[in-house]
Formats: C-alpha cells, structure tokens, sequence
C-alpha cells in the first residue's frame, strides 16, 4: 500500500498516475499494457487515472460478449476467449479493496461510436476538460499514442 | 474471378485480447475453409509471425487473457498443413536479426525484389 | 538533473520517428540525465540479438542509459537473446519504477 517514505531514488512516492489512451482493443495491444501496468500501479496503492479518447471508449462497452470461434478454427484458437471489458470491470472493483482506478470515457467519441448509453457500470462518461484535470491532478503522465 | 489472393501482414499484433491476431486467423480461415488459393507474405515487422519459439501469455489480476496460447507461430503452422505458402522477406528478417533457422519449418524465404513477381501471379492482394 | 523514462512500443524500424529515438535518448543521457529506455509490445523487436536497430543499444548502456525489455513481450515473438546492452525485464520493475518517480516519460 501507499506510504508517504521517499522512494528508493529519494524522492516523494508517486501517489496518481493519469494514462491518456486513445486506442481501441482486439487489433492492438496497448490496452492490453495499460491494464496489466494499471494493475501493478494499483497494487503498489498508486491511484490511477484513465481518460480513455477514440476508439477507447469502446473498451467500456458492457455489451461485448463471449462468443465460440470458428469451428474450423478451434483446435487452434481454443472455444472461446474473454472480452476486454471484462478486465477492466475487474480492474475497477478491484479499487474497492486498494487504491483506486477511475475510467472517464470522453462523451463526444462515445456518442459519435453509438456507446455512450453501453458504458459498463464504473465507467464516468465526462468531458474533454477531465483529460486536462487528470493530467494537471496526476504526478505522473502516461500519454499512449495513436498510431496508425 | 479472384481465386488466387495473396495476403499481406506488415505488423504484428499480440496480446490484444483476441485469441490471436484477428486478421492471422481470418487468413487461415480462409486457407482452411475455401477453395481459393490463399498465400501469405509476411514483411516489415510482420516477419516474426514466423519465429517458432513463440510464447504468449498475459495476466490481469491472475486472469490469463490468452487462454488458448495461440501462438502467430501456430497459425502459421497451420496455414502450411492445409497447403498455404507461407513466404517472409529475407532483408526484413535480417534487418531485425532473424536467422532463417528460427523459422517455423516450411515456411519460404524470398527476396525483397521477389515480391514483384508474386503480386503480379495473383488476382487479388489483401494488405491487412 | 533529471530522471526520464522513455517507453518504446513500436519497432524503430516501423515509423520514421522510431530512428530518432536512440539519438534523442544519447542525447538526454549526454545532458545528464538519468534515462531509463523500457521496450515493450513491437518495440522489443529490436531487443533481439542482432537486430539494426538495437545495434546502438551497447552504447547508450555504456553511457548509463538502464535499457530493459518486457520479458512477455520477448516470449510472444520468441526472443530467446537479447542485444548487448539490454536487460530482461517485467512490468512489475516499471511499476516500482514509476513509482519512484520520473520527471517525465515519453510514451512512443
């Protein structure tokens, strides 16, 4: 958990962290790095904060399913796989118990994609102004880029 | 009638919540499932699709979120049992220190200027 | 002077901002800052022994540059060496890291 002694380089311990992420899931894998770094931030009591802007805001979607593969496919993909939204619901209640995730989806991105009313339970809709309160509010700014 | 198509990766993607990358496993869907001639060229960064000693697996709060461990490997592998030609470039291997005895067996080394002449034999080219 | 983590997620060789990387960090490093360069998803691909890109890899570490590479992602594209100069590495090690404190990252 969180302590207020100075870090191994001497300097005050980190305590929120924002991560700017702009990108969607099943073709790239940096949700996949946000989430498993978002996990460790949390496990050392460091808040974490994830504006998520894009294709990102379809990573809340509570509506994503579990669904069989191709049956041709399966002795090689296996029967089925989890959807992203469920380790991010996961990640958020995990909160309840340590230090906190907070997930604002940007309002315009997901209105344009259809997903505002899809949000899963835990994901805060807001505003374009949040990213800039979570990246003044943050001792430390992780901005993912969205390449192409 | 497009019956010969040549696919294309540039980029690998892992780890990205699907069992593998969607569009690896759309082109060996269709090698497995279709009577279309489907060959695969792997370049740019998409030559480690072929490395063989891959290994994936990630875990998010003691949750493994590649189950099946699906290796690009594997459904390279695959590709190759059900009659695809699997095809990298040589200098793009070289370029990111692959040797060719890192490859998956059966898995064919060409050129960057083979390339030409690849595209020019098929009807129709997918570049994922 | 300062403590910058610059994070690589893509191969250097992908985009032509990739090549800048190496010289903007050799330059940091000759500021004196403290640089830690963390390579992770594609950006491990020139972790490999024997990849140009990682080809300056020795000699940012010799100028004090903590070069690691994210031992998952090394195993999906079957890294078995990797470059002189880089050390294998997990997500828990950038975490305590971070922890710690940096005056800026550098996500690229």
């Amino acid at each position: 958990m969180h302590s207020d002694e100075p870090g191994p380089s001497g300097r005050r311990r980190v305590r929120r962290v924002a991560i700017v992420l702009s990108t969607g899931s099943y073709q790239r894998e940096a949700p996949t790095t946000v989430l498993r770094l978002a996990e460790k931030l949390l496990e050392r009591g460091i808040e974490v904060n994830v504006w998520a802007f894009e294709e990102a805001v379809t990573l809340t979607n509570q509506d994503q399913m579990e669904h069989n593969e191709p049956p041709s496919l399966r002795p090689v993909l296996g029967e089925s796989h989890a959807p992203v939204g469920r380790f991010i619901d996961q990640l958020l209640r995990a909160g309840l118990h340590g230090a906190k995730m907070d997930w604002v989806t940007c309002i315009l991105c997901a209105q344009e994609r259809g997903v505002e009313k899809h949000q899963m339970g835990g994901a805060i809709v807001g505003t374009l102004g949040d990213l800039w309160k979570f990246v003044g509010g943050a001792d430390q700014v992780i901005a993912i880029p969205a390449y192409r | 009638m497009a019956h010969r198509i040549l696919v294309i990766f540039e980029k690998p993607i892992m780890l990205s919540f699907e069992p593998a990358d969607p569009h690896l496993f759309a082109t060996a869907l269709g090698v497995a499932d279709t009577p279309l001639e489907i060959s695969v060229l792997l370049r740019d960064s998409a030559v480690t699709y072929a490395v063989s000693a891959q290994a994936v697996s990630a875990r998010i709060l003691g949750q493994e979120i590649a189950p099946s461990g699906t290796t690009p490997a594997r459904l390279v592998t695959f590709m190759l049992e059900h009659g695809a030609v699997v095809r990298v470039v040589r200098e793009d291997l070289e370029e990111r220190g692959i040797p060719p005895s890192d490859l998956v067996a059966g898995v064919r080394v060409v050129g960057r200027f083979d390339t030409a002449e690849i595209f020019a034999e098929n009807d129709g080219v997918i570049l994922w | 002077m300062g403590r910058l983590l610059v994070v690589d997620s893509r191969d250097l060789t992908e985009y032509a901002g990739g090549r800048s990387l190496p010289p903007l960090i050799e330059e940091l490093c000759r500021q004196g800052h403290d640089v830690t360069l963390f390579l992770v998803e594609n950006g491990v691909i020139a972790a490999r022994r024997g990849a140009a890109a990682g080809l300056s890899f020795d000699a940012l570490s010799g100028t004090g540059v903590h070069i690691l590479a994210d031992e998952v992602a090394c195993r999906a594209r079957g890294i078995r060496e990797l470059a002189p100069g880089v050390c294998l590495s997990d997500l828990d090690h950038l975490a305590d890291k971070i922890a710690d404190g940096f005056d800026n990252i550098l996500w690229y």
